[in-house]
């Protein structure tokens, strides 16, 4: 107890974001419980309402309640965005680390496809892939997981690169270590602390991208309760019923911001402790 | 070599050669044929200028690189160019400390687990002996058990060493190669690790390859010394023998350059010519023909071969 009061004494920032993250992701995890009513249900008589006392962030073109199509889109967004880095995250580092750590061949393949995904403008291939595959969430997370994966492989093959010719490297294999344990034990758990870094500074990213993808309807389909959606549904009402936009783009700029903010703690969190 | 005859090497390398691609299609040549032993419970010093090879000679010794030529054999049986599980068995005997006792452990690992990281990777021991077997090994190399707790980077580098030594033995290998063990440490701790690996050699009779710069240093502590010049072994004496009676025109010259408090301050101090040619640029026959004062024509030609002028004390010098 003394330790964690200690350690919030020293990192306030870090705390509060955190507090703040976490309140995120309890409102994605029992929307049910923040929202008034059913996000889905449309009362078509009630369209287009200004915030009221019944409606607090009023009504859409169908009679939704704002509010509550707001507080379930934080699912939405979180699911995503979080899937999407763990995804990158984790397939980037794996491929980053192997391509670092083995043979030229290895290196070439992984590093070459990476150079290749890169080049691909995200939003592209994303339209491509919905295109081919239709449009959905699902291959929207696939379209930018596609791209983003290189970011990581090129970070962990660097970190790697690094770690990799030191002595005590050298010494975990002259005392027997395996090179499973090796990658494990030292590249990996080494080369951790900007991966996470890296990660937590990703997720805001990745909700914009995410919901980017939705305004221009190669995301989340309708009637789901996405903030891009819900925000290319607003367009053409911005001057007769602003709070339609309003609302969903709040949302969408505070929680980018809170994640942004969050990584930008970590960072200065994790980094010195590196020496 | 020493008594040769009445003892097998524990370890020995056989005309080992090894070169490295540089820049620029260069070649940059570490060993070139080099041949040495090592006994059990006996110590073998190898000195040498920055870039002579010293530490790529260890690293072929312990199958970190592979020679281009030439063979590394452990009692008898050829280890160089074993891979997989082979040469992991081979490597169990033959161990290392390394020169930067900063750079050598990982930095989030405990000493605990740093030294008994050995015995577990070999399953000798079991997860749960750890902190029983740490204090074993932490008081070998004399030092206290609470150590077992802390991260290399809260100990100082003499401690660091200690408990890079310790890693090393706990295997219970044959063989200790010491890369410029002491080299980053202050006198007096480079005086106390010297005595803690001589009083483990005796101990435990095993044999230890000394590389170091400090000729002095490697008198003290060595049965048998090499010189070595840009991956050339240019002399190769008793340990005693380095000060009096070496006779290769380089290891006199090095000999000059090491400073005494006896010495005669009156008389100039004799000063290496130039500076080494680079292991990128090796001259022809003898590498060392460009700084000798007593180059002839022949050395131009080929590289002096490594004859026995003495009883036990070789050297490859046409001028001797």
């Amino acid at each position: 107890m003394k330790r964690v009061s200690r350690f919030i004494r020293n990192h306030k920032a870090f705390t509060v974001f955190f507090c703040l993250a976490l309140l995120l992701v309890a409102v994605a995890c029992f929307p049910s419980l923040f929202a008034s009513q059913d996000p889905l249900k449309a009362v078509m008589t009630d369209a287009a309402q200004a915030p009221s006392q019944q409606h607090w962030f009023g009504t859409d073109k169908l009679g939704r309640d704002l509010y509550s199509r707001v507080i379930y889109g934080t699912r939405i967004s979180l699911l995503t965005s979080f899937a999407l880095v763990g995804i990158v995250s984790v397939l980037g580092t794996a491929l980053g680390i192997l391509a670092g750590y083995s043979g030229r061949a290895a290196a070439a393949v992984i590093m070459r496809l990476s150079d290749m995904m890169m080049a691909f403008p995200g939003l592209v291939l994303a339209i491509a892939i919905a295109g081919i595959m239709g449009a959905g969430t699902a291959n929207a997370v696939f379209a930018v997981a596609a791209v983003t994966w290189p970011k990581y492989a090129r970070l962990s093959r660097s970190l790697v690169l690094k770690i990799k010719d030191r002595d005590f490297v050298a010494a975990a294999r002259l005392d027997g270590s395996g090179t499973l344990y090796i990658l494990r034990k030292y590249m990996l758990q080494l080369s951790l602390p900007s991966i996470l870094v890296t990660a937590a500074a990703d997720i805001g990213k990745m909700m914009l991208e995410m919901a980017a993808l939705s305004f221009l309807g190669f995301g989340a389909q309708p009637p789901a309760p996405e903030w891009g959606l819900m925000m290319n549904e607003a367009r053409t009402y911005l001057q007769t019923a602003p709070w339609m936009m309003i609302f969903p783009g709040a949302a969408m700029f505070l929680t980018v911001a809170v994640f942004n903010m969050l990584g930008d703690c970590l960072r200065d969190l994790i980094t010195p402790e590196e020496e | 070599m020493c008594e040769a005859g009445k003892k097998t090497p524990v370890l020995e390398a056989k005309q080992v050669t090894k070169r490295f691609p540089a820049a620029h299609g260069q070649t940059l040549t570490a060993c070139e044929n080099v041949t040495l032993s090592l006994y059990a419970g006996q110590t073998l010093g190898i000195v040498g200028e920055s870039g002579g090879g010293k530490s790529t000679f260890l690293r072929l010794l312990v199958g970190l690189e592979q020679p281009d030529s030439g063979e590394v054999l452990y009692q008898g049986t050829k280890i160089s160019g074993l891979k997989g599980k082979a040469l992991r068995d081979a490597r169990r005997h033959i161990q290392m400390v390394f020169q930067d006792p900063s750079e050598a452990f990982h930095p989030r690992m405990k000493v605990r687990d740093i030294i008994c990281e050995p015995l577990l990777n070999y399953h000798i021991i079991r997860r749960q002996e750890v902190p029983e077997k740490a204090v074993e090994l932490l008081r070998m190399v004399e030092l206290p058990e609470e150590f077992a707790g802390r991260y290399p980077k809260d100990l100082s580098g003499g401690q660091r060493q200690r408990v890079g030594i310790a890693r090393a033995l706990a295997l219970e290998p044959d063989v200790l190669l010491c890369d410029e063990a002491t080299s980053a440490l202050d006198v007096a701790v480079q005086k106390s690790i010297i005595e803690l690996l001589v009083r483990l050699q005796r101990e435990k009779n095993i044999a230890i390859a000394f590389v170091c710069h400090d000729l002095a240093l490697v008198r003290q502590l060595s049965h048998r010394t090499a010189v070595m010049y840009l991956g050339h072994v240019v002399e190769l004496m008793d340990g005693r023998d380095v000060a009096a009676r070496s006779l290769h025109p380089y290891t006199r010259a090095m000999l000059g350059s090491v400073f005494d408090l006896n010495m005669d301050f009156t008389k100039e101090i004799p000063v290496l010519k130039g500076e080494t040619p680079g292991p990128l640029h090796v001259p022809e026959g003898c590498p060392f023909r460009d700084r000798c004062g007593f180059v002839r024509k022949e050395c131009a030609g080929h590289m002096p071969p490594l004859e026995e002028k003495e009883k036990n004390h070789f050297c490859a010098c046409f001028a001797v």
